[in-house]
Formats: structure tokens, C-alpha cells, sequence
């Protein structure tokens, strides 16, 4: 494989303050063009903690204690905040849940889409308009000439994930950072949104990095697959080889936890068996 | 946590009591000014308690001899028109103003607080005769708070006679609207709350809901106001003897001593009314303050909440906080 | 089988304003037995929950019937309802705010004990432990506030609550979908275990296909306020008589990478519940619809033995016959169009759906 394009090298996140309780312990990760890997783990595993180390956007209480982030060979930590804000628009594009809460309120679809594209580009309105129309075509969305007028409580929450996207991939980023993206979707939205985001990767020689506590999206979505534990990866593997032969015991719990049999065999109720 | 600190802050002896109340402290994790509050707020209690009693001079015997002396060694904050030493006089005047001020108050929340969560609760129900009741004790309060609230019980006592009983029920009268509201306006919110309707499918009954369920969440802000409230009801029975709808001297008390010294302060005698009017101030800027100390304290998981802070979105923050409880070992 | 709830033609409206409402609950009908698990399952606007809510009158039913042990509930005054509220209970999707923050795990699970009555307190006290050891918690959670308490444990209070005074139903309103999948088995095996013990039956509501396919005997799929397909667990995921049953269940992606994903057939997404028309609700969604379709909402039909399902075309639809009707040409709306118009072209019959290439799953050998 060429170079990697994301690269985490034993990443240490600590809270500030007298505890210093480690969040992040000696995460690595390799994230190389057309990879998609995903991090699988529960509530307090970390997951949330490393998104916001890989976008720079850790709360005042935590701090990067050791270890690089690196974008393209680049060391993010070394980035100033303007070249910061440039990369997480341009080759960074991060996809957080409950899109709807990311879109400001106040601005149509189409006013926040050639924003972006008149700051950052400096296109002019008319083709800045065009452009944005094309995007929400690509995610999917139908009559996007209307869309562009709409208020983000206009949107169902699957539309607004997928203006979220659109967003994302206005500059054909080439890491997509996806924290939860389907999470309060339905079941329908969640595999329409999927495939969407697969397809754009492939597409765009993109990489992209799942998060989320879904092992059944990891199974069918990713290539490889990371699981962690108490701010640790413990886990990391080829996913058919994670789902055939899990070798940690963590891995094989949240399996375990997934494979249940239930009742399906028990085919009558309590009271006609009795 | 917090509950553990509070169970080992029991003393067993005296050593073992300071340490303990500074463990408490530390757990609550007190803001100076709220230690300081708290230390007044004290001071406060002990000298509505045992104020006369403490009071170095007589605080209700006139002494023509010693008219508005002005403060000295023999009297500290002077004298005033009648020749009482206005050190006593203030050490003695809370046990009337905050005894007044305490018993309405309680009164308000008593009849207040009750009447909220029938207004609250009944609200747009589906019985149209609830709804009718908690519309009806809205509407009522409206009548009532469309009165300046310092008038009308100016009035109340005007027309009842200006004894103690006459003065808490017009303080009384005039608070409970706060209550009112304040409960109705916690029990408006609560009552959409999965628990509230956990209570309702185990089979309580509406008021069963109202008072066993919601009432108790309403407590912290509940315990902020009545603070706050003591306070204000001791600034308005000051100010029903300020202008003589009070209690009336010689009984030591802020008011009626900041009256009887205004009229001096021109002639250059300021020492009559300022040392009340301070005390007064502080008195009211204490419960404000203790009141919102132990409203926080009393929030279930309101401290831990904050501790954690930051600009993370709220799963963010859960997320980090069980992390940080899994460090620790805690289960 | 013993009957011990029917609910019948159930209809739940929440107005709007004087000329709109929003239709939740359309003529919802289903039994469910003693012990039985009946699964209802929909995506969020489907009126599951509505239905729940109707059956335990927490909400007022527009029209309909429920019959709960031969009684019909449907319309008894509060003080007659409450005598009969242990025998029906209720689990919740968030488990923190559905505990009293300010009553610990003995004050909220004893409670349905006291207001049931008839029991001392010595009886109380050994149902309460014997209830808490059922759903795993031990004498020790019993002072602890819920804040004190993990999801799990929460979540488990919340079950123990609800069976304390052994019911005959508990409705399960999406009591796994807050928390993780170690902690969702969890709680999964332990509902399963109490209807052993105890015989209750539970109307499971969820949008978790994998959760509702391992505790349920039946299942009935929501659309749109409406019943499109019911049947036993086995026929449900067997084979399925309803393009929208089709297409939810294809999109239910199980953890196992070796099992192929199925194309998913829908476009748009659910459309909104106001001011419904008669006619069939995925009509413009439907890979299969007909501009027939639109002449009333189809009926439930029974397809198999014990196997009901709501759509006009279902014979072509299970003999693969209907698959290639194309869907209504562009430039000749059908007549609903125009009431799109207004809300959401996205969900235009005639719409084409965007590049195919980005609705394309990635296949294994693509990886």
C-alpha cells in the first residue's frame, strides 16, 4: 500500500487536571486510500474521545498527552487553528450524529452549501449554486434546485444526514470521519445512507473510518475492523477474520451478544406449552 | 458521592466533626463567598435563637441619659433616640424579623405549593372539571398578583390591626403566589417526564402523581425560592414597621429601628439607621445566596454533572463521564 | 389459545388544527394469547408506540375497542381502571427518565406492591427480592438512587417495576434500543426467562428487527399507521407478502459479513401522517405500485394459514411477477402528486432514484 492518508501513532488522551485519567491509551491506526475501518465498542469505550483527538476538537478538560495525529504525512497537532479549520472543511470531513442538531437553524440548505464553497473557493454565486445542487444530487436527494430552499426543520432526519454529508464531501475530502452516522435513522434511512457513503468512498479514492456501536453495520460496511475497550484497542482485524476467529475476549462478549438465540425456536407461548 | 460524604460527616467527636465537616466542604465543593454565606447564615439562626439573650445592654429599656451617643468603646454602634444601645437592639432584632419572616413564609409554601400542583397537574386534562380547578386557581392568582404586593399588605394590616399574627398572615398572603407558580411551573414540566407516566401505569391516582411523584422534584427549586423568599419577607416586614404597618417599638427590630433613625441622619446622627440598614442588606444577600448553595446540593447528580463540563454534545459527555467512572473503579 | 388482549379497529388522530390531524393509528386490530410475545414493529411515524399507549390509556383512543381479559377497557372511568393497572404494566425506552430520580430501587419497585394492597409487609418485602433476583439485582441495589445505577441496572429496575405484581401484559415500548448490544442480550434474556416463569405476555414494540425476530411468536409490521403484514415469526422472516415488509427486513444488516445483503427496493422515505387518503400508504415508494393501488387502502388478507398481509398485488409480489412493473412514468402524475407538491417531491412517484451507483452496497470481492 502507498502512503497512508490518516495515520494515529500511540495516541494518549488524558483528562487535565490533578486525576489525569487516560481516555485514549496508545491508539494506532492506519487509514490508506479505499480503506474503510471500522471502531466498534460501547458507551465509554473511547469512540467518541477518538473522533474528537483525530478533528482536533478535544473539550478544554482533555488533553493529547502523547502520540501524532497525522493527515497525509502532515502532524495535525503542529497546524495552527486557521490551517486547522481549512483541513477539517477541505480533507477531514467529519459526519457526527444527529445531523440535525449540526445544521444552524437560521440558514437554508443552500445559503450554508455556497457559504462554504464562496469563502473557500471564491466561486461565484450562480455556479457556487449550481455546484451545491449537483452535491445534493450525488447524496441522493431528488429536486435538489428545492432542497436548496429549505430550512433544516423542514428535513426528515434522513435528509438532513444527507445534507450533512453533502456538506462533508464538498471538497472531496479524502478521510471521511463518520461518528455514529446512522444513529437515530430507521432501519431503511440507515442502509440508504450507508450505501451512499460506501459508494462516494469508492468513487472518490476516499478512506473512511465508522465509528459506532453497531457491529452489524461493521460487518457489511467495513474491511477492517477495530474494537476497543476502556480507551484501548484491543482488537484489530480483517472483519470476516474478526467475525470467524475473534481473539479477544471482549471481542468474543460483544459477539456473544449478538449471535443470542431467543425464542424463535421455542415456536408457542408459555401458556400452550404448559 | 456526595451522599457518602454526608453520612461519614456525622462527628463522633469534636476533632472527628472538623474533619468531617471539612470533607463536606470539600465534597460540596463550596465557593468562598458560599462558605461565607453559610458561616453568616448560622450566625443568623444562633442570634434569632439567643440574640437577646447574648445583648450586652437591655434591649427594650429607654434611658433618657443616653440619647443618640455616638459609637464608643461602652457602645459600640452608639446609641439611639431613646437611649438603647443599638449593638443589643440589632443583636435582638432577628428573632423578630426572621421569626415573621420564617413562620409566613412556611405558611405561603404550605398553601402555595399544594395549590401549584393542582394548577400544574390539572392543567389541560382531560376531566373538564380539573381542568376547569387548575384554570380557575390560575385566574384567581392573577387577581391577586395584580396587586403592588407592598400595598396591599400595607392594606391588610391597615385594616386588621398591626399585630404579629396580622403582619405573618399578610406576608403570608402576599408570598404564596410565588410558590404557587414556581411549583405549577415545575409540575407543568415534570408531569410530561416518562417517570410521571411509570407512576400513572403502576396505578396511582392523579393527585397520587402530583404530590408523591412530581412535588418531591420540584424540591431544589423549590428550597432556592423559600430561601430567597425569607429574605425578601424579612426586607417586607421591615418595611411594614418602616412606615408603621409593623411592629411597633420598643421591640427591637429593623425596621421600625431604620424609621426611628432616619429622621437623625440630617442632623448628622447616621449611626441609628445605617447599622440596621447594613444588617438588613447582608441578612437578605445571605439567603439568596445559601438559598441557591443548598438548591444545588440537593439536585440528584447535579454536581457531577457540572464537573464535567466542556463543549461535548451530551452523549459525548455521558460517554466520557463512564470512562472516567470506570477508571476510577467505581461501579 | 387463550385470548387476553384483542384490540379492535383501534384509531388514534392527534389534531392539529381544526382542518388537519395527524392519522397515527389507522384501524389496528390484533389478539394477543396468554404468554404470548406479539412483536409490532415499524420505523419511527408507524404509530407503534400510539398503539401501545392506547392499550395501557394513556392516551385516549380516537375509536376502536380494547379488550383486556374479556373486559373491554377501551372507555372505564380512572377509578375503575386503576384496580385493573397491575395486571397490565409498561417497560420504557429511556431507562433514567422513566425512574423517579428521587426514589430509590426499593421505593420504585415496591410501589405497584402498595397500590395493589392486600399484601403484608412481610409478603411484600419477599416478592420484592424475589423480583429483583429475577432480573439479576440483589439486596444491595435496593438503597440506591437511579443515578447510582448503571443503564443496565436502570433498565432492570424499569423490568422489575413492571413485573412486580406479576401482570398478565406487559407492553415493551423499545426497551433495548437505548443501550449496547452487550447490555441489550442482556436484557433481552431476561424478559424471555421471566415469560418462563411467570407466563407473562408481552407486546414487544420495536424498530430492532434482530431483537424482535429473538423474542417474538408473531409479529405484526406497522406502516403508516397501519397493520401491512402479520404472521407467526417464522413465516414473517421466511417469506414476506408485503413489498414494505420486504424491503425492512432486507435492510436489517445482521453481524455476519459472510451474509450477502439484499438490494434494498424502497425510495424516499416515510412520508408524514397528516390528513391521510384513502389509498395504500407506500403507494410512490412501492417498487410494485399501481396507479389502482390508490383507490382505497388495501385490506388485510390472509396469504397463508395465520398469515395476514395488506397489499392488493401480493400473488405477483411472492411469485416475483410484480417486480418489474416500473413505476408511474414521469410527465403523467398520478393525481396524488399535486398533494406532494407541497411537502416533499422527494417522495414523487415519479421520481427516478438518484445515480444508481452510490445506491449500490459494496460486495465482499470489492473490499
Amino acid at each position: 500500500m502507498s502512503q497512508p492518508i490518516l495515520q494515529l501513532e500511540s495516541v494518549t488522551v488524558e483528562t487535565t487536571g490533578d486525576s489525569r485519567a487516560p481516555l485514549l491509551e496508545d491508539v494506532s491506526l492506519e487509514l490508506g486510500v479505499g480503506d474503510v475501518i471500522g471502531v466498534v465498542g460501547e458507551a465509554g469505550a473511547g469512540k467518541t474521545v477518538l473522533v474528537r483527538t483525530v478533528l482536533r476538537l478535544l473539550p478544554e478538560n482533555l488533553r493529547l498527552a502523547r502520540g501524532r495525529v497525522r493527515l497525509k504525512g502532515t502532524d495535525l497537532n503542529t497546524l495552527g487553528e486557521a490551517e486547522l479549520r481549512r483541513l477539517r472543511g477541505t480533507e477531514l470531513a467529519p459526519i457526527l450524529p444527529d445531523a440535525k442538531s449540526q445544521l444552524n437553524p437560521l440558514l437554508r440548505v443552500g445559503d450554508m452549501m455556497t457559504a462554504v464553497l464562496r469563502t473557500r473557493e471564491k466561486v461565484g454565486g450562480k455556479e457556487a449554486r449550481e455546484r451545491a445542487a449537483a452535491l445534493l444530487q450525488t447524496v441522493g436527494i431528488t429536486d435538489p434546485a428545492r432542497r436548496l430552499e429549505a430550512y433544516p426543520h423542514e428535513l426528515s432526519g434522513g435528509m438532513a444526514q444527507r445534507v450533512c454529508i453533502a456538506l462533508a464531501l464538498m471538497h472531496s475530502p479524502s478521510v471521511i470521519i463518520a461518528d455514529e452516522p446512522t444513529a437515530g435513522l430507521d432501519v431503511t434511512v440507515q442502509r440508504q445512507v450507508l450505501d451512499l457513503m460506501a459508494g462516494l468512498v469508492r468513487a472518490r479514492d476516499a478512506a473512511q473510518l465508522i465509528v459506532t456501536r453497531d457491529l452489524g453495520i461493521v460487518a457489511h460496511y467495513c474491511g477492517r475492523v477495530a474494537v476497543m475497550q476502556g480507551g484501548r484497542i484491543v482488537e484489530m482485524a480483517p472483519t470476516i477474520q474478526l467475525f470467524d476467529s475473534p481473539q479477544h475476549p471482549h471481542t468474543r462478549e460483544l459477539l456473544k451478544a449478538v449471535r443470542r438465540k431467543g425464542v424463535v425456536h421455542r415456536s408457542q407461548p408459555v401458556a400452550e406449552r404448559a | 458521592m456526595r451522599e457518602i460524604d454526608i453520612a461519614e460527616a456525622r462527628p463522633r467527636s469534636r476533632t472527628a466533626g472538623l474533619a468531617a465537616a471539612a470533607r463536606l466542604v470539600r465534597g460540596a465543593r463550596l465557593s468562598p463567598l458560599e462558605v461565607v454565606a453559610l458561616v453568616i447564615f448560622a450566625v443568623i439562626l444562633f442570634l434569632a435563637l439567643f440574640g437577646p439573650r447574648i445583648a450586652p445592654y437591655p434591649t427594650e429599656t429607654a434611658n433618657p441619659l443616653l440619647r443618640l451617643l455616638a459609637p464608643s468603646r461602652a457602645h459600640l454602634l452608639g446609641t439611639d433616640v431613646n437611649g438603647m444601645d443599638i449593638w443589643s437592639r440589632l443583636l435582638a432584632a432577628p428573632r423578630t424579623d426572621v421569626f415573621i419572616a420564617v413562620v409566613a413564609t412556611g405558611l405561603s409554601v404550605l398553601v402555595g405549593a399544594p395549590l401549584g400542583v393542582i394548577a400544574g397537574y390539572f392543567e389541560g386534562n382531560r376531566r373538564r372539571l380539573s381542568s376547569l380547578v387548575g384554570e380557575g386557581i390560575m385566574r384567581l392568582l392573577d387577581v391577586i398578583q395584580a396587586f403592588p404586593v407592598f400595598i396591599f399588605a400595607m392594606v391588610l394590616v391597615a385594616i386588621r390591626g398591626a399585630n404579629v399574627v396580622n403582619i405573618v398572615a399578610a406576608v403570608a398572603f402576599v408570598n404564596m403566589p410565588v410558590f404557587l407558580r414556581l411549583v405549577r411551573g415545575e409540575v407543568l414540566q415534570l408531569r410530561d417526564q416518562p417517570f410521571a407516566e411509570a407512576a400513572r401505569v403502576v396505578g396511582n391516582s392523579d393527585l397520587q402523581i402530583g404530590f408523591k411523584h412530581l412535588l418531591p422534584n420540584a424540591l431544589p427549586p423549590l428550597v432556592v425560592q423559600i430561601s430567597v423568599t425569607v429574605g425578601f419577607a424579612i426586607l417586607l416586614t421591615a418595611g411594614l414597621s418602616f412606615v408603621g404597618a409593623g411592629i411597633a417599638p420598643p421591640t427591637p427590630e429593623l425596621g421600625n429601628m431604620i424609621s426611628e433613625g432616619a429622621k437623625f441622619m440630617i442632623t448628622g446622627q447616621w449611626w441609628p439607621s445605617l447599622f440596621p440598614g447594613i444588617a438588613l442588606g447582608i441578612i437578605v444577600f445571605t439567603f439568596g445566596v445559601v438559598g441557591e448553595t443548598v438548591g444545588r446540593l440537593l439536585q440528584p447528580g447535579g454536581r457531577a454533572a457540572r464537573e464535567r463540563g466542556g463543549d461535548l454534545n451530551v452523549g459525548a459527555q455521558q460517554a466520557v463521564a463512564d470512562m472516567v467512572q470506570e477508571k476510577r473503579g467505581v461501579s | 389459545m387463550s385470548e387476553l388482549l384483542r384490540v379492535e379497529g383501534l384509531v388514534k388522530h392527534f389534531p392539529l388544527d381544526r382542518h388537519r390531524y395527524v392519522a397515527a393509528v389507522n384501524d389496528v386490530s390484533f389478539v394477543i394469547g396468554r404468554g404470548e410475545t406479539l412483536g409490532l414493529v415499524g420505523e419511527s411515524g408507524s404509530g407503534k408506540t400510539t398503539v401501545g399507549r392506547c392499550i395501557l390509556r394513556l392516551i385516549e383512543p380516537t375509536a376502536g375497542r380494547v379488550w383486556f381479559d374479556g373486559r373491554d377497557i377501551t372507555s372505564l372511568p380512572d377509578e375503575q381502571l386503576r384496580p385493573l393497572r397491575h395486571r397490565l404494566q409498561l417497560v420504557f425506552q429511556e431507562p433514567f427518565a422513566s425512574l423517579n430520580p428521587r426514589r430509590n430501587v426499593r421505593q420504585t419497585v415496591e410501589e405497584p406492591l402498595l397500590l395493589q394492597g392486600g399484601m403484608s409487609a412481610r409478603q411484600r418485602s419477599d416478592r420484592l427480592r424475589e423480583t429483583l433476583a429475577l432480573v439479576h439485582l440483589g439486596d444491595r441495589h435496593l438503597g440506591r438512587y437511579p443515578n447510582q445505577l448503571t443503564a443496565s441496572e436502570q433498565q432492570r429496575v424499569g423490568i422489575a417495576r413492571a413485573i412486580v405484581t406479576h401482570p398478565d401484559l406487559v407492553v415493551l415500548d423499545e426497551p433495548t434500543s437505548s443501550l449496547d448490544q452487550t447490555v441489550r442480550a442482556e436484557i433481552l434474556d431476561v424478559l424471555v426467562d421471566l415469560q418462563d416463569r411467570l407466563g407473562t405476555a408481552y407486546l414487544f414494540i420495536s424498530h430492532d428487527l434482530t431483537a424482535v425476530e429473538s423474542v417474538s411468536h408473531r409479529i405484526a409490521i406497522m406502516y403508516l399507521g397501519r397493520i401491512v403484514e402479520s404472521g407467526s415469526t417464522q413465516q414473517i422472516f421466511g417469506r414476506q407478502y408485503h413489498p414494505y415488509s420486504r424491503a425492512l427486513l432486507s435492510a436489517v444488516l445482521y453481524p455476519d459479513p459472510r451474509r450477502k445483503l439484499e438490494p434494498f427496493t424502497l425510495r424516499g422515505e416515510i412520508p408524514s401522517a397528516i390528513n391521510p387518503r384513502d389509498e395504500c400508504a407506500l403507494y410512490g415508494r412501492c417498487p410494485i405500485g399501481l396507479p389502482s393501488c390508490t383507490e382505497s387502502a388495501p385490506p388485510l388478507e390472509e396469504v397463508e394459514a395465520g398469515h395476514f398481509a395488506a397489499c392488493f398485488r401480493w400473488r405477483e409480489f411472492v411469485s416475483g411477477k410484480a417486480t418489474a412493473v416500473t413505476p408511474p412514468v414521469e410527465g403523467a402524475p398520478h393525481p396524488a402528486v399535486s398533494r406532494w407538491a407541497g411537502r416533499d417531491p422527494a417522495r414523487r412517484p415519479g421520481d427516478k432514484a438518484a445515480d444508481p451507483e452510490w445506491c449500490s452496497p459494496v460486495t465482499k470481492q470489492e473490499r
